[in-house]
C-alpha cells in the first residue's frame, strides 16, 4: 500500500530516500580511516638481475636502505637461473622472500624499450604480493643507487585513504632522522571530466557540486594522511613526516614534488583490484621517473 | 486559544441546537469514512494529504452551509467585541497549530548544529561495536529523538546511522532486525512528552493535561516499553553481544573511526542549541505556572524560542521556513475544519454513542476497550483525524471529563501504538520499510505484520495493564 511495497507513490519514496540519504551521507562522512602501524619485517630479499653482475647489488643495499639490517638473508638471481616468468616465480616463491630487487627491462637489454618496463618487471608486481625494488635506470643502462643511506622517502598515491601498506613500508624503508613525504594527488583530468558532466545535469549546480566533490576528495586524503602522522609520531620511529594534497597531472606533479624535495625512493602501489594490468598511476611514474629507486607494492 | 474554545464552546451548543436530519447526519459520516479511506490511500491516490483533507473541508464546508448546519455570523471575543471572520477559521486549533509550527521550526534550526547527530556518533562509539550495546544505545536515541524531534526524523537519522554503522562493522545481517525494532519504538518515543507526536498534543490540548503531567504519566510507561521491546527484539533476531576480547577490539577499532564532531561546523552554536533545547523543556514544563506564559500558551513557548533560534541564522530564515511541513500544518487546519462539519452534522454525537458503548463498559474495561480500538482503528489509517475526532467527542461529553480521566490515555496510547501494527500504521514504520528496501532485506507487508504484531500486541497490553493499573491505584480517575 505504502512505500517500499512495490506500488508506491514514486515522489514520496524519492523524498525519503532522499532524506535518509543526506543522513548517511553524513555519516560516512564522518567515518576516518585510522591508520595502523605495524613494523614490517624484512628477513629475506632477493635480487633478480639479468646478465649484468648484482655482486656489489646487496652491499650498496645495506648502505642505502641501512634498516633492512644485517640479519637479512640475501639471494641472487641471474639469467642463468631462470629462463622465462614462470621459473622465476617458483624459485622466488621457493626462497619465501619478503623483498624483490630489480630493473627495468630485464632479459629485454636487446629490445631497448623505452615505454615500458618489460615483462618480468610487470608480471612480478602484479603475480606476487611481495615488494619489489626497482633499481634506477635499466638492465641496459643500469644507474648507481645513492651512497648514502634513504633519508628522503616519498609514498605516492592517487588514493591514498585506507592504504596502511603503503605507509607502512614507505615509513619502514626511510632511514632514521630521515623525512618522508605522504602524498595524494587527484587527477585534474579526471576530475575535468567529472565537472565536464556535473556542467550537464540541470540538478546539480555546477560550481557548488563541483566545489564539494574536490573538497570531499581531497578531505579524506588529508583525513588518513593526518592520522597516519599522528600514530607514527607515537612510535619510536624518529622520523619528519610531511604531507602534499593536491590536484594535478599525475606525473608533472610528482615529477615537481620529486625534484623539489630531493626525494630519493618513491613507494607507490600496483596493485588495481579492478585489473590484472598494473595500476595506470604507478605504470607511468615507473616508465617516466626511470632515475629514482621506486619500491613497488 | 481561548477564543477558539469560546467559539467551539458556543459552536457546539448551536450545533446540539440544531435538528439535523438523519439523512444529512449519514451524508456526512459518508464523507468522513471517504476521508478516511483517501488518506489510507493516500500514496496510492497520489495526493498530498493537504489536498487529501482540503477537497474534503471544502466540500463539508459547502454542504452544511447549504445544509445550514453551520453558526455563520460574528465571533465575540473574550472581550465582549464581536467581530467578523469566515466560519472556517474559529474551527482551527491554533494552539495546536502553532505548538507544531513553533516546535518544528526550533527542531529544524537546533538540529543544524549537529547536535543529534553527535549524540548518535558518540554513542555508536561508546558501544564499542557491540551489537547488542548498539541495539541498546539506538533504541534508546530512537525514543529519545522521537520524543524530541518527531518520530520519522528519528527514524531517519537513526535508521541511516544503523545502515552505515553495521555495514561498517560487516554485520548487515543484523541489520533487518535493529531496522524493525527502531521503527517499532518510535511510536513508543513518541509518548513521552506532550509535544512528541501530534495525537499528544490533540489530545492533551483538549484534555488540559499540562507538559509535567503528561511525562509523569507517560515516562514511567516508555521506560518499560523501551525495555521490553528491546529484549524481545535481542530474542527474535538473535542480537548478542561480542563474545571474546579479540572481537570486541576488532569491533571498537571499526566504530572509533567515527569521528562525532564532523557534523558540527560552530562549537558556539552547538552548544547554544543544547541550551536551547534545555531550556525550551524547561519552559514547556513551567509554562503553566509562569505568568504570562500561562495566558499566552504553549504554542507561544514553541515560537518564541523559534524565533530566538532563528536569530542565529537570521540572514538564511527563509531556507528553514522552506523546511517547515505546510502539507502537515495544511492538513491539520483543514482536519480541524471537517471534525467541526462533523460535529455540526451530529456526526460526531453518532460517533460518541457508540464510543459510549465501549466506555460503558465501566472503568476499567471501558478505558482498555476504547484503548485497544483505538489503537486498531490507528494501525489502518491515519492517527490524526481518529485522535482528533475522538478528543473533540470526549471533550464534548457531558458532564466533562477531567484531565485525569483515563480515557484521554486510552486515545493517547491506542493511537501512538496502532501504529506498530502494519507498516503502514505510522510515517515512521513506513521509513522503516523504505530503508529496508533500500538495502534489499526480504520483509514484505505481511512479512512486517508477522514479525511487528508479537511486539504491538505486548506494547498494547501493557499499555491497558498501565492505564488500568493507575486508574485503579487512584493516580487516573475523573470518570
Amino acid at each position: 500500500m505504502r512505500a517500499g511495497f512495490g506500488c508506491a507513490e514514486r515522489g514520496d519514496e524519492m523524498d525519503r530516500l532522499e532524506q535518509i540519504d543526506e543522513f548517511e551521507s553524513m555519516f560516512r562522512r564522518s567515518e576516518r580511516e585510522s591508520f595502523v602501524y605495524v613494523d614490517l619485517g624484512i628477513e629475506s630479499v632477493a635480487v633478480v638481475t639479468g646478465d649484468e653482475s648484482n655482486e656489489s647489488v646487496p652491499g650498496e643495499l645495506r648502505s642505502f636502505l641501512p634498516r633492512i639490517g644485517d640479519s637479512t638473508r640475501w639471494h641472487t638471481l641471474g639469467s642463468g637461473d631462470y629462463h622465462n616468468v614462470a621459473e622465476l616465480l617458483e624459485r622466488i616463491d621457493a626462497q619465501q622472500v619478503d623483498l624483490l630487487v630489480t630493473r627495468r627491462h630485464l632479459g629485454e637489454e636487446s629490445l631497448s624499450p623505452q615505454h615500458s618496463l618489460g615483462v618480468y618487471l610487470d608480471e612480478l608486481t602484479q603475480r606476487t604480493s611481495i615488494p619489489v625494488l626497482v633499481l634506477p635506470g635499466t638492465s641496459r643502462s643500469p644507474l648507481p643507487l645513492p651512497s648514502a643511506p634513504c633519508r628522503r622517502a616519498m609514498v605516492v598515491a592517487d588514493h591514498i585513504s585506507g592504504d596502511h601498506r603503503l605507509v607502512n613500508y614507505g615509513v619502514r624503508m626511510c632511514g632514521d632522522g630521515g623525512s618522508v613525504w605522504l602524498c595524494h594527488v587527484e587527477d585534474e583530468l579526471v576530475f575535468g571530466r567529472f565537472v565536464d558532466v556535473i556542467e550537464r545535469i540541470p540538478e546539480i549546480a555546477t560550481e557548488p557540486g563541483a566545489a564539494l566533490l574536490k573538497a570531499q576528495l581531497l578531505k579524506e586524503a588529508e583525513d588518513f594522511i593526518a592520522s597516519c602522522i599522528e600514530t607514527l609520531l607515537e612510535t619510536d620511529r624518529n622520523l619528519s613526516l610531511h604531507s602534499h594534497v593536491g590536484m594535478g597531472h599525475h606525473v608533472k606533479e610528482y615529477r615537481r614534488l620529486v625534484d623539489g624535495h630531493d626525494i630519493e625512493l618513491l613507494v607507490a602501489n600496483t596493485k588495481d583490484d579492478d585489473q590484472l594490468a598494473m595500476h595506470g598511476m604507478a605504470y607511468s611514474l615507473s616508465v617516466e621517473l626511470i632515475d629514482v629507486p621506486m619500491l613497488l607494492l | 486559544m481561548q477564543c477558539v474554545l469560546l467559539a467551539s464552546a458556543e459552536a457546539l451548543d448551536e450545533a446540539a441546537e440544531h435538528a439535523v436530519s438523519g439523512g444529512v447526519t449519514a451524508l456526512f459520516a459518508g464523507l468522513l469514512l471517504a476521508m478516511i479511506i483517501a488518506l489510507a490511500l493516500e500514496e496510492k491516490i497520489h495526493a498530498k494529504k493537504s489536498v487529501i483533507v482540503g477537497v474534503f473541508a471544502g466540500v463539508c464546508l459547502i454542504l452544511a452551509t447549504a445544509f445550514q448546519l453551520l453558526p455563520l455570523g460574528g465571533v465575540t471575543l473574550p472581550n465582549g467585541h464581536e467581530i467578523e471572520m469566515p466560519v472556517y477559521i474559529p474551527a482551527i486549533d491554533w494552539g495546536v497549530i502553532t505548538i507544531i509550527l513553533g516546535a518544528s521550526l526550533f527542531v529544524e534550526v537546533t538540529s543544524r548544529s549537529g547536535v543529534f547527530t553527535w549524540m548518535a556518533i558518540s554513542l555508536t562509539k561508546k558501544s564499542g561495536g557491540d551489537p547488542w550495546k548498539l541495539l541498546l544505545a539506538y533504541g534508546i536515541l530512537t525514543v529519545l529523538f522521537s520524543a524530541m524531534l518527531n518520530n520519522v526524523t528519528a527514524m531517519i537519522i537513526i535508521g541511516s546511522l544503523t545502515g552505515v554503522s553495521l555495514s561498517k562493522l560487516r554485520r548487515t545481517d543484523l541489520l533487518l532486525g535493529f531496522l524493525v525494532v527502531e521503527g517499532l519504538l518510535t511510536n513508543v518515543g513518541g509518548l513521552l512528552t506532550l509535544i512528541s507526536s501530534v495525537p499528544n498534543i490533540i489530545v492533551g490540548n483538549v484534555a488540559g493535561i499540562g507538559f509535567v503531567d503528561f511525562f509523569l504519566v507517560a515516562a514511567p510507561y516508555v521506560v518499560v516499553a523501551t525495555a521490553v521491546t528491546l529484549w524481545m527484539g535481542r530474542r527474535r533476531f538473535d542480537i548478542r553481544g561480542l563474545e571474546n576480547d579479540e572481537e570486541r577490539s576488532a569491533a571498537a577499532g571499526l566504530v572509533a573511526g567515527f569521528d562525532e564532531n564532523e557534523s558540527v561546523t560552530s562549537v558556539k552554536f552547538f552548544w547554544f542549541s543544547i541550551a536551547s533545547l534545555l531550556l525550551f523543556v524547561v519552559f514547556l514544563a513551567g509554562q503553566s505556572k509562569i505568568p504570562v506564559l500561562q495566558d499566552l500558551g504553549m504554542g507561544f513557548v514553541a515560537l518564541a524560542f523559534a524565533g530566538i533560534v532563528l536569530l542565529a541564522y537570521k540572514h538564511e530564515v527563509d531556507k528553514f521556513y522552506s523546511a517547515v511541513d505546510w502539507d502537515l500544518l495544511a492538513f491539520f487546519a483543514a482536519l480541524f475544519v471537517v471534525i467541526n462539519t462533523m460535529e455540526h452534522a451530529q456526526v460526531l454525537a453518532l460517533i460518541g454513542s457508540g464510543l459510549e458503548v465501549l466506555i460503558g463498559a465501566g472503568e476499567n474495561l471501558g478505558t482498555g476497550l476504547l484503548l485497544v480500538a483505538s489503537a486498531l482503528a490507528s494501525s489502518v489509517t491515519d492517527n490524526i483525524p481518529l485522535a482528533a475526532m475522538l478528543a473533540k467527542i470526549l471533550g464534548s461529553h457531558e458532564p466533562a471529563y477531567t484531565s485525569s480521566t483515563p480515557y484521554w490515555w486510552s486515545v493517547i496510547f491506542g493511537a501512538n501504538l496502532g501504529g506498530n501494527i502494519t507498516p503502514i500504521g505510522s510515517a515512521s514504520t513506513v521509513v522503516a520499510m523504505t530503508i529496508i528496501s533500500k538495502y534489499k532485506l526480504p520483509l514484505s507487508f505481511v512479512g512486517f505484520v508477522k514479525v511487528a504484531v508479537p511486539f504491538a500486541a505486548v506494547q498494547i497490553v501493557l499499555a491497558v495493564v498501565y492505564v488500568v493499573g493507575l486508574t485503579w491505584a487512584g493516580f487516573l480517575g475523573g470518570v
